[in-house]
Order: structure tokens, then sequence, then C-alpha cells
């Protein structure tokens, strides 16, 4: 689950309705976790946020969802 | 007659060893000879020497061969689970291998799996492409994948696998055999590697229903089996409740799929129908409710709980498989609301479920693949010709049943248009296990394949 960060603002990935801001959250995260992910593998893990993120809560994922 | 030149039902083998005609030692050999001997159908991952003690004659099932995924703990032996790991010793032994062998079985072998059971098909980077015994160009489904196409080969009389979003069930639907899903913890998880424990379910994979309920019932601990027999047989528990069920079972379909992306086929819907027919005049078509979400928090609730058991893996060396990585990195990457909520709503959506479906029928049957069983280059990640729609549809029906942790029965019913073999999956209420084996019973004798 994602809860690492280093106290920056994670970009916000609007699900599901901008992919490219999911991707660069996915990258953002993996980043912050200390999480080595390639380019495709970001690609994969945004495309399945974005799958799932039509019955989850809330359509942005803040901050605060994340804790 | 199986390769071994022997009866294809545990029922037949035993009676033959009962009757003389046969001695536990001679059915062993012959097993072990094969399953030693093959090199056709790449399931297998570990063999193992036969015990010079035999098996009691007298036992439920002495002189029958199994073989198992290579996710349990067994024969001193720690599980491979299809990874990049060198031979290790164990001390434990699995509970539910551990029944089996106290009530007579031999393990033969260990067998082929996806990475980590992570994957819905028997792609595995670690081991060779499992083949389907029916038909070369057809997918393996997964993740027990080995334990399917054993268990088709005849290599084996049965194989316990795990299945956490359909992985015992799957596969069995792709090499048309009988695949047994009980409830989460029924048979138990004492020695099995996990993957996601609140979905984690160890079941049985085996020709015909009959001879699933025998290896179900000897694979239990005391304490289930006496509350599921009622001090009596197996044998005679499955008559009663088959007396009971017969021509009374009140059945309801399902082949409306809620993601609209997931298209029935219509010869496979055909077959469903005509099936259905044959066991009720008075079946009835519903909607499953809730059945989007239960799909939607069963995914939510595997990625989490598999990032939480193989975070670590992650920069091992040799590196994990593409699957396993796409997996983990999802669940680490997933909202915590996300995964709170998922858990949070299960009892309510199981609840509600149960309550709707079952007070009004006493087992619901859809489809298991609703597009047949795929080619292995549309499901195969790695191929130029994959498509994710088609490996998604092979756990479209049986993710949510996890989730709902309802127990479900795999039972091929025929084959389509291209000679693949056509199932249904027949889903009852908790607790219902072996009135839903009884059932699967009565309906397979209309059907005239089952050894």
């Amino acid at each position: 689950m994602a809860t690492g960060t280093k106290g920056h603002t994670p970009p916000n990935p609007a699900f599901p309705e901008n992919e490219h801001a999911v991707l660069e959250y996915a990258k953002w995260l993996f980043d912050a976790s200390g999480i080595t992910a390639v380019e495709s593998e970001c690609k994969a893990v945004a495309k399945t946020l974005i799958r799932l993120a039509p019955l989850a809560p809330g359509a942005v994922c803040t901050h605060e969802t994340r804790k | 007659m199986t390769p071994a030149g022997l009866p294809s039902s545990i029922t037949d083998l035993r009676q033959s060893i009962t009757r003389g005609e046969l001695s536990v030692a001679e059915a062993l050999r012959r097993q072990h000879q094969i399953i030693e001997g093959d090199d056709t159908w790449h399931c297998v991952t570990h063999r193992f020497p036969l015990a010079r003690k035999l098996p009691d004659k007298a036992l439920p099932l002495a002189g029958v061969g199994l073989a198992h995924k290579d996710i349990f703990h067994m024969q001193g032996r720690a599980p491979g689970c299809g990874a990049s790991l060198p031979e290790r010793p164990s001390a434990r032994q699995a509970s539910a291998v551990s029944h089996l062998d106290q009530n007579g079985a031999t393990v033969l072998a260990a067998l082929a799996m996806a990475e980590y059971a992570c994957g819905v098909t028997g792609e595995n980077p670690n081991l060779p492409t499992p083949v389907n015994p029916l038909c070369a160009n057809a997918a393996v489904g997964g993740s027990s994948s080995g334990s399917a196409v054993a268990v088709a080969a005849e290599l084996c009389y049965g194989s316990m696998g795990t299945d956490t979003a359909g992985s015992v069930r799957i596969p069995a639907a792709t090499c048309g055999i009988v695949g047994f899903k009980p409830g989460r913890g029924v048979l138990s998880s004492s020695g099995v590697t996990p993957l996601a424990p609140s979905l984690d379910t160890v079941g049985i994979l085996a020709r015909s229903p009959t001879d699933a309920a025998l290896l179900f019932a000897n694979a239990l601990d005391a304490r289930r089996r006496s509350a599921l027999l009622k001090d009596t047989d197996v044998q005679a528990a499955l008559s009663t409740a088959a007396k009971q069920l017969n021509g009374k079972a009140r059945v309801a379909t399902c082949m409306h799929h809620v993601d609209t992306h997931v298209v029935l086929r219509e010869d496979t819907r055909a077959q469903i129908a005509d099936f259905v027919g044959k066991l009720t005049p008075d079946s009835e078509e519903i909607q499953l409710p809730g059945m989007a979400a239960s799909s939607h928090h069963a995914s939510i609730t595997l990625m989490a709980e598999a990032c939480a058991q193989h975070l670590g893996h992650l920069d091992a060396n040799p590196p994990l498989g593409r699957s396993v990585r796409t997996l983990v990195l999802s669940g680490a990457a997933m909202p915590h609301a996300w995964v709170v909520r998922a858990l949070g709503e299960r009892a309510a959506l199981a609840r509600s479920f149960i309550g709707q479906v079952f007070g009004r029928a006493d087992f619901l049957i859809t489809p298991v693949l609703p597009q047949g069983v795929p080619d292995w280059p549309s499901v195969m990640t790695s191929s130029a010709h994959f498509k994710a729609r088609a490996l998604l549809d092979l756990f479209a029906w049986t993710a949510f049943v996890n989730y709902l942790d309802l127990p479900a029965i795999v039972l091929p019913i025929g084959s389509d248009a291209r000679h693949r073999p056509v199932s249904v999956q027949i889903v009852a209420k908790p607790k219902d296990e072996l009135r839903l084996l009884a059932f699967s019973i009565l309906a397979t004798k209309a059907l005239k394949h089952f050894p």
C-alpha cells in the first residue's frame, strides 16, 4: 500500500481521467518509497490503478487517502 | 485406464486393491514409474522417491498417488513456489498433505505453478511452459497449472492447489477437469506459502467430482471431518445428501457479467443452458448483487496483500518475474483508503449476496471462461499476440467468489466448436461443501465423460 513519502507534495493523479497524471503519481510514489521500477512497470501500475479507480472512494487520490 | 495401466478413478482403483486384483505396491510402482519418466507436459518440478514403508491396504487412499502444487511443505522439502530458489529442506509438512498421507495417499511429485502463485496462467519465466494435454495450442490456466496438467494427463489421481482469485478453478477449466474450492480455511493452510491470506484457499483438482469429494474428505482435519460427515464415511454422507437433493435442488443461473467487456461466447451460453435444462426445468436467471464491487475489492485485496508478502523480494537476485513485480508494484501504489474500504465492505457484501442469491436457490451456476479456453499467445504476457482482455477474462467469473468466501466447483460439461472444454462454475452458500459435491455428482450423471 502507498505509505512512503519524503514529505514532498505528491502529484495529483486525478483518477481515473488523466493517465499521464496517474503515471507521474506512480513514479513519484516509487521514488519516494525507494522502490525501483522501470518505465513499463510504472505504466502497467498506472493502467491498473485507472482500471480500479471508478469504484474506489474519491475520484482523486489525495495525500490524506494514502495515509 | 491411466497411462500406468490402472483404473481411471480412485473408486475403481481402490476396488481393485480391496478385491486383491492389484497390490498397493504394484499400483504405486506403476504410478511412480510414469511420473518419473514423464517429460512431455512440463508440469513436474520435483519427484519424490517412493517410501519403503507402504500404507496399510485398508486405508481409504492406500495405493492412490497424488502430486501437489509446489506451494506446500511436503516430504521434508520446502516449496519452490515456481521461483528461482535453491532446493531447501523443511522440517514442516503442510497439514492437509499430512491428513491425506495419514489416510493412505502417497505424494509422488511437486507440480509447476505461476511464480509465487501470481498469475492466472501457467506462464512462468523460471519454468518451461506447461502443455495442455487436450490441445498443445490451448493455454493452461494458473496458478495451479501443473496440478491441472498432471491430473488431466492422468499422471496422478488428484492434486491440491491454492485458489486466491480462481487459481484452482481456472486451470481446471482450461484442462477439462474438476476444480473444487471450499470455503477459506476449511482445508488447512498451515504449511502453505501465502499470497493473499484473506483470499487464499486450499482446493482440490481431480478428474471427477467423486474423486474430488474423496480427496477433500480425507484432507480435512479431524474436527472438520467429524462436523462435515457426522461420523459416517464420505460415500454414505454423499449418498444421503444426493438423495435429499435429487430432483429438489433449486438452481439459479447468471450468464450476464456486470462488466460489459466480459462477453460470453454464444456456443458456450447454449451449452450451459442445455446443461442447466437437464438438471432442472425451473432454473431462474438472476443478476448477482454487488458483483461489481466484489470483483473490484477482490483485486484490491489481492494486490495489497501480495505486496505485503513480497515487497521485500522486489530487489531479489535473481529478480522476480514480470507478473509478480506488476502485482506487487500495483499493491505498493494502492491508496490505503481503497484497501480499507475493500476489506471493510466484505462482510456486508457477502451477507447481501448470500441472502439474495441463496434465499431463492440452493446453487448458483455461472460460466467460467467466457471466451472459452484461449490460445497460449493471447494470454502469454511475453507474446506479441498478448491481449490484456483475454487475460482479464480468465478470472472475471472467479475472483468475486473468493472475496465473498463461498465454496465453488468447476465442472467440464462438454466442448465448444474448437473441441476445447466448456465448464460451468457451481457456487454454494458457506459451509455447504458436502451438498455442493453431492449436487455435482448428481449433475455429472447426465454427462457421460467422467471416469
